[in-house]
C-alpha cells in the first residue's frame, strides 16, 4: 500500500512538471578523449606556460566517417524518443565563430579560471546530457569486431548517468553494419539509463557543486562572523542556510568549510525557475547562484564574482570579481 | 430447469476456475529460459525462447508469450555480442496493478500476438522440440518488435515515455 | 548345472544391456550437422606400388558431401614391407612429422607465397553449408546475410585429413591367363585439433595485414612456419577390393574406406530434421551425398525433472525421391523423401534422423517345405535396388536350398530373381516375386564333362508371394510361398532325381531375416 502511494505521489510529481510544459534536456555526443588521442585527433594548446594536447573534436567530426555513421545511428533512435540529439558539428561551427570575441575577452580576471574546451563546449551548448563515446576496431584475422563504450554524461555534476560497454560480431560483414550493430546493442540499456536518470531527476532535482573562494581583498575570513539583516552570524553557517532553503529537499553537501574556501557538493537544484516574466526556464549552475551573489554583495557591501565552470560547476569569488 | 440451474453453476465456477488458475499462473510466470540470439534489425529482439505445453503448438504459443512477457517485465539477457535488454516495464508492480490489462493483453489469441514473429524454419525440431512430464517443451526463434511493443505500452499508459514530464 | 549357466548369461547380458543403456545417455544424437573438408594422402612404402597407389588417391573424389582441402603434402613414407599393414603408432608418428595443420590452414586461407592469406574459400564455404534456419536467421539479424558467410569459420574445425595404407597387394592370373591385382587398404583419419583459442592465437600470430611494416611480416611469417597444432587420430576403416590394374583396385578401396568411416566418425554422418510428415521431408539431399535406399534413423527427445537431455532412437527410415540441394541455400531449400522402414511410432515433423549406413542386403534362413524337394533348409538374400516414397521396393533375390532329406546327393537349389514389395505398413512387406533358378544333384563321380553341370540340373521358375514381418528392427521374420515348376535339363539329373525325388510343387519357407 505505501508503495502504492508514493508511485502515486511519483506520477502526480511528475505530472505536475508536465503540465508547466518544461524544457527537455539537450543531448550531445562527443568522442571521448581516449578516441581522439588513439587516433591522433588532438591539438596542442598553451596555457599558463604548459603545453597540453585537448582533443581535436573538428577534426574527428570532418574526418572519421565511422564517428559519423555512429553519431546518426544514435540521432535516428533518440529522435525516435522525441529526444532530437544536439549537433555536435553545429556547436562547434558556433564556437569557432565566437572564439575570437573569446579571447579578447581573456585575461579580464587574470586567467585564473580557465575552462577546458570541453567545458567551454558543455558551458556555450548547453547540452544537458553529454554521450562520451569511444569505440574502436579490432581485426581478428580476417575478420572484425567492434568494441564500444559509451557513458552518458551528466553536464552538471560529471556523474555517469549509464554506462554501455560491449562488442559487436566479429564479422567480414561491411564496417557500417557493425557500428550500426553495435548501436542497436546498446540503445535500449542506454535508453533505460536516461528513464531512470529523468526520474532521479524529477524526484531529486539537478545536481551541482558550488565553490566560493575568499580573494584577499575580503575583508573577512569565511569561519568569522558577519552582520546580516542586523544580526552576528558566522558567515558559513549562513551560506549554509540559504542552501537549506533553496535546494530540493533541502539537499546538499558541505565537502570543505575553511577559512578561504567553501565547497558544496550533491546540490540539488530545482530543473527550472521562473523569470522575471513568471515563464519557466531551465537553469543552471551559474544562473541558480544569482540570487546567492546578489544577496552577499547586498548584505555584506563586498564585490563577488561568479565563474561558471561547465554547466554544473559554478565558482564565487568573494573579495574581488 | 434445475438442470439448467446446476448446469450453469457448475459451469460459472468452472470459469471461474480456470480464471483463478489464469491469475495464479499470471503471478508466478517467471518459470521459463530466453537468450539473446543476435543483435536484431532496427526495432526488434532477436531471442531464442522456451515454451512449455500439452502439444508442440500449445508449447509454441506458450514460447511467443514468454518472448512478449520477458520484454515487458522481465528483460533479455545478453549474449557475448549482444547487449541484455532492460524490461520495457522495470518496475516490479506493474503486473499486478494493471492486471486486467494484461489478462487481456495476453488472452489467447490477444494483442501480444502483433509484437512476436516466429522464424524457426518450420516446427521446432531436433532438441529444441522435447518430450517431458505432462507435455512439450520447445524452443523457438523469434522477433520481437520491441519499439512497437513499447510504443503501445506508452500509448495504452502502462509504460512512461522518456520524454514523459518534459 | 546348466541352469546356473544360464543365469549367469542372463545376468552378464543384462548388465552389458545396461552398460550400453549407459554409454547412450552420454551422448545425445543431435541434428546438428556441418559439412567437413578432407584431404587423402597416401602412404608409400617405397616400393614399385607407390606410383599406382599414389595416382589412385590423387585421382580420388570423395563426393559432394565433403569440402576438398587441396593441400600440399600428398603423401607420407613409412618404410615398411607392403606384406604387412602399418600400425597406428607408425602413422600416427609420420602424422607428428608432417605439419598438416599448417598445411590445411595454407589451402583454407589461400596463403601464397608472400604468405597473405584471405578468407574466400571459408566465406564461400560458410553460404554453402548455410541451412534455411541459418538463412531466416541471418535476415532477423542486423549484421544480416553478410554473416552467412562467417558460419565457414567454425567448419575450418572439421578439417581432416585422410592417410590411406595400402597392403597385400596381390597378382592373380587365372586359367585363361588374365591378370588381376587386389589389395587390401586401411585409412586412418585425423581432425585438426582447433579450438577457439588456436584459431585465435593463428589470427594474431600469423595473418598478415596490407599495412602491416616489413619486421611484423617477418615476425609473422616465422610464426606461421613455426605452429604447432596437433592432428587428433578419430577414426579408421579397412576395405579390399580388386581389379585388373593396381591402380583400378587401390581407386575402388578408397569408397569403401570413406564409408567404414562414416560409421566411425559422428561428425560425418549427416543429421537433420524432419521438416514434414505424409510423406516424411528432411532438407537433405544430393549436397549431402543423398542416395535412394540409403538408411538413417529417427530420434526424439526427452528431458527428465532435472533437465537431462536424452536422445530416443525411434525407428528407420530409407531416402526415396532425392532433392537437388546443391546450390545456396535462400531459405526455401527443397526436401528429400523418406520411407518409414521401422518404429512403433509415426517418425513425427521435428524429430531428428541421422545417417545409418547399411548395406541393404538381407539374409534370411530357415526350413524349406514341400518343392522340389520335401524338407530343405533355405539361405535367402536380398538387395534393396529401390525404394519409393509409397513404400514400394524393389529388391534382387538370391536363394540357395539344400534338400537335407538327401544329403548323400547333395542336392542343392540356387537361384536368382525380382521382387516387388508393397508395404500396407512399414511393420509388414507383402511381396510378390519370380525366381529362376537351377537345381543340382550332383554326385562325386570321375565325369568330367564340359556339360555334366547342366546334365545334373533342372530349371527351376518359382513364381510366389512372401511376407515379411519388423520383429526388432533389423530383425524379422519372413515366410514365403511359391510354385516351383522344376524342368530337367539333363539326363543326369533324371537318373538320380529318381532317388531324390524332387518335383514340381508348392513350396513354403519361413525364418528370420537380418538386414545388413
Amino acid at each position: 500500500m505505501k508503495k502504492a502511494l508514493a508511485i502515486a505521489a511519483l506520477l502526480l510529481a511528475v505530472q505536475a512538471i508536465a503540465w508547466s510544459q518544461a524544457k527537455k534536456p539537450t543531448i550531445m555526443v562527443v568522442p571521448a578523449d581516449a578516441f581522439c588521442e588513439r587516433n591522433g585527433y588532438v591539438q596542442q594548446v598553451e596555457a599558463m606556460g604548459a603545453v597540453t594536447s585537448t582533443p581535436d573534436y573538428s577534426r574527428a567530426m570532418k574526418e572519421n566517417a565511422d564517428i559519423r555513421t555512429l553519431v546518426s545511428a544514435m540521432a535516428d533512435f533518440m529522435a525516435k524518443n522525441d529526444f532530437p540529439i544536439q549537433s555536435l558539428e553545429q556547436e562547434l561551427k558556433r564556437i569557432q565563430t565566437e572564439s575570437a570575441e573569446m579571447a579578447m575577452m581573456m585575461g579580464k580576471s587574470g586567467s585564473e579560471f580557465s575552462e577546458t574546451p570541453l567545458e567551454r563546449l558543455r558551458r556555450t551548448a548547453k547540452a544537458d546530457i553529454i554521450l562520451d563515446l569511444d569505440y574502436e576496431i579490432h581485426r581478428v584475422g580476417p575478420r572484425r569486431q567492434v568494441s564500444f563504450n559509451l557513458q552518458a554524461i551528466d553536464a552538471y555534476s560529471s556523474k555517469i548517468i549509464s554506462g554501455n560497454t560491449g562488442v559487436s560480431s566479429d564479422s567480414n560483414a561491411p564496417l557500417t553494419s557493425l557500428l550500426e550493430e553495435s548501436v542497436l546493442s546498446f540503445k535500449d540499456n542506454f535508453l533505460s539509463g536516461l528513464q531512470h536518470y529523468f526520474d532521479d531527476l524529477f524526484a531529486n532535482g539537478r545536481e551541482i557543486t558550488v565553490t566560493i573562494l575568499r580573494y584577499d581583498s575580503c575583508p573577512f575570513d569565511f569561519d568569522e562572523e558577519v552582520e546580516v539583516d542586523g544580526d552576528d552570524v558566522d558567515f558559513d553557517e549562513w551560506i549554509e542556510e540559504w542552501f537549506q532553503d533553496n535546494t530540493v529537499n533541502g539537499r546538499f553537501t558541505t565537502a570543505t568549510s575553511s577559512a578561504n574556501m567553501l565547497r558544496f557538493n550533491q546540490v540539488r537544484i530545482p530543473l527550472y525557475s521562473q523569470n522575471r516574466k513568471g515563464v519557466d526556464v531551465a537553469i543552471d549552475a551559474d544562473d541558480y547562484v544569482k540570487p546567492l551573489v546578489k544577496l552577499i554583495k547586498k548584505q555584506l557591501n563586498v564585490p563577488v564574482g561568479a565563474t561558471p565552470r561547465g554547466l554544473g560547476d559554478v565558482w564565487i569569488t568573494v573579495g574581488d570579481k | 430447469m434445475i438442470a439448467l440451474t446446476v448446469l450453469m453453476t457448475v459451469s460459472a465456477v468452472s470459469v471461474s476456475a480456470q480464471n483463478k488458475d489464469r491469475r495464479k499462473s499470471f503471478q508466478s510466470w517467471d518459470n521459463y529460459e530466453i537468450t539473446t540470439e543476435k543483435v536484431g534489425v532496427d526495432g526488434t529482439k532477436f531471442v531464442k525462447v522456451w515454451g512449455f505445453g500439452k502439444t508442440v503448438d500449445a508449447a509454441v504459443m506458450n514460447a511467443k508469450e514468454n518472448a512478449v512477457h520477458a520484454c515487458i517485465f522481465r528483460g533479455i539477457p545478453g549474449s557475448a555480442t549482444a547487449m541484455s535488454t532492460p524490461p520495457i516495464c522495470p518496475n516490479p508492480d506493474t503486473l499486478v496493478s494493471n492486471e486486467d490489462y494484461f489478462q487481456t493483453f495476453f488472452a489467447p489469441g490477444g494483442p501480444y500476438l502483433a509484437y512476436v514473429s516466429m522464424t524457426t524454419d518450420g516446427v521446432p525440431s531436433g532438441t529444441d522440440k522435447r518430450k517431458v512430464k505432462g507435455g512439450y517443451k520447445v524452443g523457438i526463434y523469434v522477433q520481437v518488435m520491441y519499439d512497437n511493443l513499447k510504443r503501445k505500452l506508452e500509448h495504452d499508459g502502462i509504460a512512461r515515455k522518456l520524454s514523459s514530464g518534459f | 548345472m546348466l541352469k546356473r549357466v544360464f543365469i549367469i548369461a542372463i545376468a552378464v547380458l543384462a548388465s552389458s544391456v545396461q552398460l550400453a543403456a549407459q554409454a547412450k545417455v552420454r551422448d545425445v544424437v543431435t541434428s546438428d550437422y556441418n559439412r567437413n573438408s578432407v584431404s587423402f594422402v597416401v602412404i608409400q612404402r617405397g616400393d614399385s606400388n607407390d606410383s599406382a597407389t599414389s595416382a589412385a588417391v590423387a585421382a580420388f573424389n570423395p563426393g559432394a558431401k565433403f569440402d576438398i582441402n587441396n593441400i600440399r603434402t600428398k603423401s607420407v613414407r613409412i618404410r615398411k614391407s607392403r606384406d604387412e599393414a602399418v600400425l597406428q603408432t607408425e602413422v600416427n608418428e609420420a602424422v607428428a612429422a608432417t605439419p598438416f595443420a599448417r598445411d590445411i590452414l595454407g589451402a583454407i586461407f589461400n596463403r601464397d607465397s608472400n604468405g597473405m592469406m584471405d578468407d574466400k574459400t571459408v566465406r564461400y564455404r560458410g553460404n554453402y553449408d548455410a541451412k534455411d534456419q541459418d538463412v531466416i536467421n541471418a535476415r532477423a539479424a542486423r549484421i544480416g546475410e553478410d554473416a552467412l558467410g562467417d558460419l565457414g569459420y567454425a567448419l575450418v574445425k572439421g578439417s581432416y585429413v585422410v592417410l590411406v595404407d595400402y597392403y597385400d597387394i596381390e597378382r592373380h592370373v587365372d586359367k585363361k591367363g588374365n591378370v588381376s591385382y587386389s589389395t587390401s587398404a586401411r585409412g586412418y583419419a585425423y581432425r585438426i585439433g582447433l579450438d577457439d583459442g588456436t584459431m585465435n592465437d593463428f589470427y594474431e600470430q600469423c595473418w598478415i595485414y596490407d599495412d602491416d611494416d616489413q619486421a611484423t611480416r617477418s615476425a609473422k611469417l616465422t610464426a606461421f612456419q613455426n605452429l604447432a597444432i596437433d592432428m587428433v587420430p578419430v577414426a579408421s576403416a579397412s576395405s579390399y577390393s580388386s581389379s585388373e590394374t593396381v591402380q583400378g583396385a587401390a581407386s575402388k578401396c578408397l569408397s569403401g574406406i570413406v564409408t567404414g568411416l562414416e560409421n566411425n566418425i559422428s561428425a560425418w554422418e549427416v543429421a537433420v530434421a524432419i521438416v514434414g510428415t505424409k510423406p516424411l521431408r528432411a532438407k537433405i539431399g544430393t549436397k549431402e551425398d543423398l542416395y535412394n535406399g540409403a538408411r538413417y534413423r529417427a530420434y526424439s527427445y526427452t528431458e527428465d525433472n532435472n533437465g537431462n537431455l536424452k536422445s530416443v532412437p525411434r525407428g528407420y527410415l530409407r531416402a526415396t525421391e532425392i532433392s537437388s540441394n546443391t546450390g545456396m541455400s535462400i531459405g526455401e531449400t527443397e526436401p528429400s523423401e523418406f520411407y518409414q522402414i521401422s518404429g512403433l511410432a509415426n517418425i513425427e515433423e521435428g524429430w531428428t534422423i541421422k545417417q545409418s549406413n547399411d548395406a541393404r542386403i538381407g539374409v534370411m534362413l530357415g526350413p524349406r517345405f514341400g518343392a522340389p524337394g520335401s524338407v530343405m533348409v533355405g539361405l535367402d538374400a536380398d538387395w534393396l535396388l529401390n525404394v519409393s516414397t509409397n513404400g514400394t521396393m524393389q529388391y534382387v533375390l538370391g536363394t540357395l536350398a539344400l534338400d537335407l532329406g538327401n544329403l548323400n546327393y547333395a542336392p542343392i537349389l540356387i537361384g536368382l530373381g525380382y521382387g516387388y514389395g508393397l508395404h500396407l505398413t512399414r511393420l509388414f512387406e507383402f511381396m510378390p516375386y519370380g525366381l529362376l533358378g537351377l537345381d543340382h544333384i550332383g554326385v562325386s563321380s570321375g565325369d568330367e564333362s564340359n556339360d555334366r553341370f547342366l546334365r545334373e540340373s533342372a530349371l527351376v521358375l518359382e513364381p510366389g508371394i512372401r511376407l515379411c514381418a519388423n520383429v526388432a528392427y533389423p530383425l524379422q521374420v519372413f515366410s514365403k510361398m511359391g510354385f516351383d515348376v522344376v524342368l530337367p535339363l539333363g539326363d543326369l539329373y533324371r537318373y538320380y532325381n529318381n532317388y531324390v525325388g524332387h518335383q514340381t510343387g508348392l513350396a513354403v519357407e519361413f525364418g528370420a531375416k537380418w538386414t545388413f
